[in-house]
């Protein structure tokens, strides 16, 4: 297993590029060093060494370095307190201490602590391609293949809305996580990804699978019932 | 090897390794013992938690270039010289040090914690929590050695109660005094199998089917032979020609020898194929990719329902033999027999098995007229009560070190049957018991999983045949799939009664799964209805029972046994009677439970496959365990949310067990007077972290009235110490307590009676007093222990002062209780939370309270996840599709009752020692049903399968 430390956030970018089918960037760890983790096998581009680790005002908006940890979103005042709650749905303190939000996103997992939550909050990711920076939806970027290293994540800062996860146990995968914000409906299902729209038809959008976190019919029924429920 | 400079515990220190390697080997390997190992890198348990940069960290998930310069701290920090910082002091006092593989580093969280916050709120806790998983003590104590460590800092002492305290007449007995194994177990110390590994050790490879049910047709070994560093490969080609089992039970044993250490017959995924002797894994790992087995694959059968079909593939369908009471027309039965490659099955007595229809075991009986009884009734409910397959997962996994010494054949185990997994070993090996010495290091977690002989067997051969010293481990996948489970169950209860309340009969029909092999596969079914039927005075009882092989992963003993299965089908049935007669619940309970005096005929059929003892109902706390609990959670009063979707229903169960197996268990223990007076009890028990030696200790201090500090015990070292069946079945306190109690005595018998020599007084007049020593009540005259052993073994004296006891009985000394329920569910999304917990057991004298109050939390916990959220699912091949923590589902302290309490019921008991019952075991039979029938009395539906979660719930009401 090689290791590769880049100093810059374009540097990693290329590293990747011209390691495409041998080497994964390795962030908190927390999904990539787990058991069966995507860095098995794998080199590894470290992406510790670039900073992107502070949470910004830049006027109205908020600016989330990636490499922010999941504790630090749940535990600032600076952050929208929905989003905090998405972060807090990492139960382990450990995990929480090491996770960073770019590495929840980048792996695009349908559990994502985060997605539901930040893409209801139409945040903005930017991002380092190989011909330098851009800025993605988050929505868009996650139901891409996008390759792009996510920098940081912009959002509104007095954004408002609400966040809803159902799973086995606290510390279990997710299978549906649903959030709202400003009119922005959005769904993480286990088996199925991410859908997000205008409407709670979003849940219309996906296809359901049986896994272990529970049956299709079931799942469809909570993320249908979750944009119902009193708040 | 490179190195990598960092700080660990305030001290520069270069570590050695592979820059990816886990941090947490390294530091393992380089003697930072407490940060150890639960979850193979899923980052879950907790059990490899360092302070990494000032942070909490799992060690595992953290690469060793990562950690140059960085700042670590382990447990080992807490320690100033050999003494506990003040947190793992309160942890000792609180009781939650038990089984403790990752006390070290809880003990690390919360010293964090208290430097973050001094005073934490409760939420503060539970976070710091959230990263630990804690299956023995559970999770409410903590609570209070967070509180307790509190006190001792800004006091120097623990100013609140720790538990209630029992026999004010007795020294120590009943008294919170902390555990004698406490601080050597939450400092680190290293006193687990793993701790005892050399570095020169080979390492044991299981090479395991991918197949449900398949021949093997062919295995070739030979290029894995050839590999430099393999030392033997063992297959069903070169095993022993032994038939055993690996259950842990008495000799001879009420289940089939159905398995040999390899067979040519796999029966599960993950059954052994060949086992690897290599020098490090990476050969191991190599030397498997080289083995070639060519694979018949057969029909599988997964459920009771497959394994009863007519013409269902046969789990085992090779020759049966019996070592006794073969019935008259086995050679025309063994006509039948299938493939060789089948194997035999041997029964060591009847158990009533049709291998031929997958039945491993049997029995059925009745009392009284079950249709005269059921004509009688107003009302009749007839339900079926499925529960899931359900893993120990102990934080320490399997492992075994074996090593041969001076000709002898040494195994470092973690086991709860030292003396079983001797004999087994002997007969695998065919060496004999003096050539083999097991000694029990701490468990790091048994609930019954290490009563069964699973990787010894195996580890102690490959050992014996090579030479080697051999460590094996299971890995975390390995115990899900390979080790052994809970049995599922099926349970229909048909239950009869009267407008007034009467039960008029009672039949269970229980159908188990045992799996592949036939571990167990008649006593644990036997408990659900032996240790549920016992709790009714009703005259019409039966019950019928079918143990089914199948080809799941394999299933065996856990806390609890049988009985959590067939309580939760008996105390549902019964709520579901009491509203279809439409008469409280509570009174149904009160109406026809047993009371002290009571004969319970019903135990004649429900032997251990042998005649039960039918005895009266002993001592007996239910029914004010019934009414205390009822006043706590305050029944027959609605609790309302506040929020329409969220109903809130309550919920309880009256649970009994055991203590032992009366007539068949065995327990022995040696006390010595040492030179200088004090006292080493060799006890054959084995102490798995729940408080056993404690109790020996504590049996020795109240009768030779010397301070815990004078008194050591050694237990579970098959050379030291002497016979015991071991701990299971609740039998620790009971009757090894109780082998320890008869040696002690004797011990102070025998040092009166050299007292009575040495001071020239008569025996009659002798007495022992604190500190230690004998008292003369006639002439005030007085000897010390010391003094008097240090003549005793001079040259002119009489010897070295040792007596040795032994326990057997026909007395059963059985613990009652009722638990309690308080659940809020949403109608609207199936979530269920368990708001209120209440426990109340009759333990008839707790010797260690506090250690017994954690041992119902965490019991109860563990049957918490077993009703609502664990489950393994088996695709359709008969794989694990979820043998981690995460997807299996085991609950955290997030999933923890908002208010939850433990209370001993004072109750004394004339045949346990010191009047004291079993404990533990009783505690995992009440939330299954209090749950569900809480969950019934919130929104009106009755879930009768396990796991009772939200997907069954909304089912059940109709949404999906």
């Amino acid at each position: 297993m090689k290791i590769y430390h880049p100093q810059t956030p374009l540097e990693a970018v290329m590293l990747r590029k011209e390691n495409a089918a041998s080497a994964v960037y390795l962030a908190g760890g927390t999904d990539d060093l787990r058991l069966g983790g995507s860095a098995e096998g794998k080199d590894l581009i470290d992406l510790n060494h670039l900073g992107m680790d502070k949470l910004e005002m830049n006027g109205d908006k908020l600016i989330i370095g990636a490499r922010c940890t999941l504790q630090d979103i749940a535990e600032s005042d600076l952050v929208p307190e929905f989003i905090r709650e998405a972060a807090r749905f990492c139960t382990s303190l450990a995990r929480r201490n090491a996770a960073t939000v770019g590495g929840n996103l980048g792996l695009r997992r349908d559990d994502s602590y985060l997605a539901a939550a930040l893409t209801a909050a139409d945040a903005v990711l930017v991002c380092m391609t190989p011909h330098g920076e851009n800025e993605k939806k988050i929505g868009e970027y996650l139901q891409s293949t996008c390759k792009a290293l996510i920098m940081s994540i912009v959002i509104d800062k007095n954004r408002t809305g609400w966040v809803k996860r159902f799973g086995n146990t606290a510390a279990s995968h997710a299978a549906v996580i649903a959030a709202e914000s400003c009119g922005i409906f959005a769904l993480s299902v286990h088996g199925s990804g991410l859908a997000y729209g205008d409407s709670p038809e979003i849940t219309e959008t996906l296809t359901y699978t049986d896994d272990i976190t529970g049956s299709a019919v079931y799942k469809k029924y909570l993320a249908k019932t979750a944009f119902t429920l009193r708040r | 090897m490179e190195q990598w400079k960092c700080k660990i515990n305030g001290e520069t220190v270069l570590l050695s390794g592979s820059p990816t390697e886990r941090l947490r080997d390294v530091l393992f390997r380089t003697g930072y013992h407490s940060v150890r190992d639960s979850d193979d890198s899923e980052g879950f348990a907790g059990s490899d938690t360092i302070i990494f940069n000032g942070k909490l960290r799992y060690s595992n998930l953290i690469l060793l270039y990562q950690a140059e310069d960085a700042d670590i701290r382990t447990a080992e920090s807490l320690l100033c010289g050999r003494e506990l910082n003040y947190v793992q002091k309160a942890m000792v006092a609180s009781g939650i040090v038990q089984s403790a593989y990752n006390a070290p580093a809880a003990a690390l969280i919360l010293t964090w914690l208290l430097e973050q916050y001094p005073s934490p709120t409760k939420a503060q806790i539970i976070d710091a929590l959230s990263s630990i998983f804690i299956r023995d003590a559970g999770y409410e104590h903590y609570f209070l050695a967070v509180k307790l460590a509190c006190e001792l800092r800004d006091t120097g002492t623990f100013q609140s109660e720790i538990a209630p305290s029992f026999r004010p007449h007795l020294d120590i007995i009943g008294k919170p005094v902390g555990k004698i194994d406490g601080a050597a177990l939450v400092s680190g110390e290293p006193v687990f199998v793993e701790d005892k590994v050399p570095e020169n050790a080979w390492c044991l490879h299981v090479l395991r089917s991918p197949f449900a049910s398949a021949y093997i047709k062919s295995i070739d070994t030979a290029e894995a032979e050839k590999l430099d560093g393999v030392a033997a490969v063992i297959t069903a080609a070169n095993c022993p020609d032994v038939y055993y089992m690996q259950a842990g039970q008495g000799n001879p044993e009420p289940s089939p020898h159905d398995r040999r250490l390899f067979n040519w017959k796999v029966r599960h995924v993950g059954d052994r194929v060949a086992g690897i002797v290599a020098r490090t894994p990476e050969i191991a790992d190599k030397a498997a990719s080289l083995i070639k087995v060519e694979y018949e694959p057969t029909e599988a059968v997964y459920t009771v329902e497959e394994a009863m079909a007519e013409n269902a593939p046969l789990v085992h369908n090779g020759p049966v033999r019996y070592n006794a009471g073969a019935p008259s027309d086995l050679e025309e039965y063994n006509t039948k027999a299938g493939d060789p490659r089948e194997g035999d099955v041997i029964y060591q007595f009847p158990l009533h098995a049709d291998i031929r229809k997958n039945i491993a075991a049997s029995n059925k009986g009745h009392i009284g007229d079950l249709e005269k009884g059921f004509a009688e009734a107003d009302a009749i409910i007839d339900r079926t009560y499925q529960t899931s397959q359900i893993q120990h997962t102990p934080l320490e996994p399997h492992v075994c070190y074996a090593h041969v010494e001076n000709g002898r054949l040494v195994i470092n185990a973690s086991t709860q049957v030292p003396y079983h997994v001797r004999r087994i070993v002997s007969w695998v090996c065919g060496i004999p018991e003096n050539k083999i010495h097991i000694i029990k290091e701490r468990v790091g977690g048994g609930y019954g999983s290490k009563q069964d002989i699973l990787v010894e067997d195996l580890t102690g051969y490959a050992a014996w045949i090579t030479g080697k010293p051999v460590y094996y481990r299971n890995t975390r996948e390995e115990e899900f799939i390979a080790n052994s489970t809970r049995h599922p169950m099926r349970a229909r209860v048909k239950m009869g009664g009267k407008k007034d309340g009467t039960i008029t009969a009672i039949f269970m029909e229980v159908c188990a799964n045992t799996g592949p092999y036939g571990n167990h596969c008649l006593t644990v079914p036997m408990n659900s209805c032996s240790k549920t039927l016992p709790l009714f005075k009703v005259d019409n009882m039966g019950y019928d029972l079918k143990v089914f092989y199948t080809n799941t992963p394999p299933a065996g003993a856990y806390q609890g046994y049988g009985t959590p299965k067939g309580t939760y089908g008996i105390m549902m049935a019964m709520a579901e009677l009491a509203e279809k007669l439409g008469i409280d619940y509570k009174d149904m309970v009160m109406k026809n439970h047993v009371e002290e005096g009571y004969m319970l005929e019903i135990l004649k059929g429900l032997g251990e496959g042998r005649e039960g003892n039918v005895v009266p109902v002993g001592s007996c706390g239910l029914d004010e365990a019934i009414e205390k609990g009822c006043e706590m959670i305050n029944w027959g009063h609605r609790e309302e949310s506040g929020d329409p979707d969220w109903k809130i229903g309550k919920g309880f169960a009256m649970i009994m067990q055991g203590s032992g197996l009366p007539g068949l268990d065995h327990a022995e223990a040696i006390a010595k007077l040492e030179t200088d007076g004090t006292v080493i009890l060799n006890s054959g028990g084995a102490d798995l972290g729940t408080g056993l030696d404690t109790i020996s200790a504590k049996i020795v201090c109240e009768i030779l009235k010397v301070p815990m500090d004078r008194v050591s015990v050694i237990s579970g070292d098959t050379d030291s110490c002497v016979f015991d069946t071991g701990a299971y079945a609740s039998s620790g306190t009971f009757f090894s307590g109780n082998a320890s109690l008869v040696a002690t005595k004797k011990l102070k018998e025998k040092i009166i009676q050299e007292a009575a020599l040495q001071m020239e007084e008569d025996p009659a007049d002798l007495d022992v007093r604190a500190p230690g020593e004998v008292y003369s009540k006639k002439t005030g005259k007085s000897i010390t222990y010391g003094e008097l052993s240090h003549t005793a073994i001079s040259g002119t004296g009489r010897g070295q002062m040792v007596a040795h006891g032994s326990f057997v009985t026909a007395a059963s000394s059985v613990p009652y209780g009722a638990h309690f329920a308080q659940v809020a569910v949403n109608i609207k999304t199936g979530e269920i939370k368990v708001q209120k917990f209440f426990a109340l057991q009759d333990a008839g004298t707790p010797i260690n309270p506090e250690i017994a109050l954690c041992q119902m939390y965490g019991a109860v916990m563990k049957s918490i996840g077993h009703s609502l959220y664990e489950n393994m699912v088996l695709d359709k091949d008969g794989r694990c599709i979820n043998a981690n923590f995460t997807d299996y589902g085991v609950p955290m302290i997030t999933e923890a009752p908002d208010e939850f309490k433990s209370v001993l019921i004072d109750v004394d008991d004339k045949d346990g020692p010191y009047g004291a019952k079993s404990i533990s075991e009783i505690a995992c039979n009440g939330a299954a049903p209090a749950i569900g029938m809480a969950i019934h009395d919130a929104c009106g539906v009755w879930l009768r399968t396990w796991p009772m979660n939200s997907e069954s719930l909304l089912k059940a009401l109709g949404k999906i």
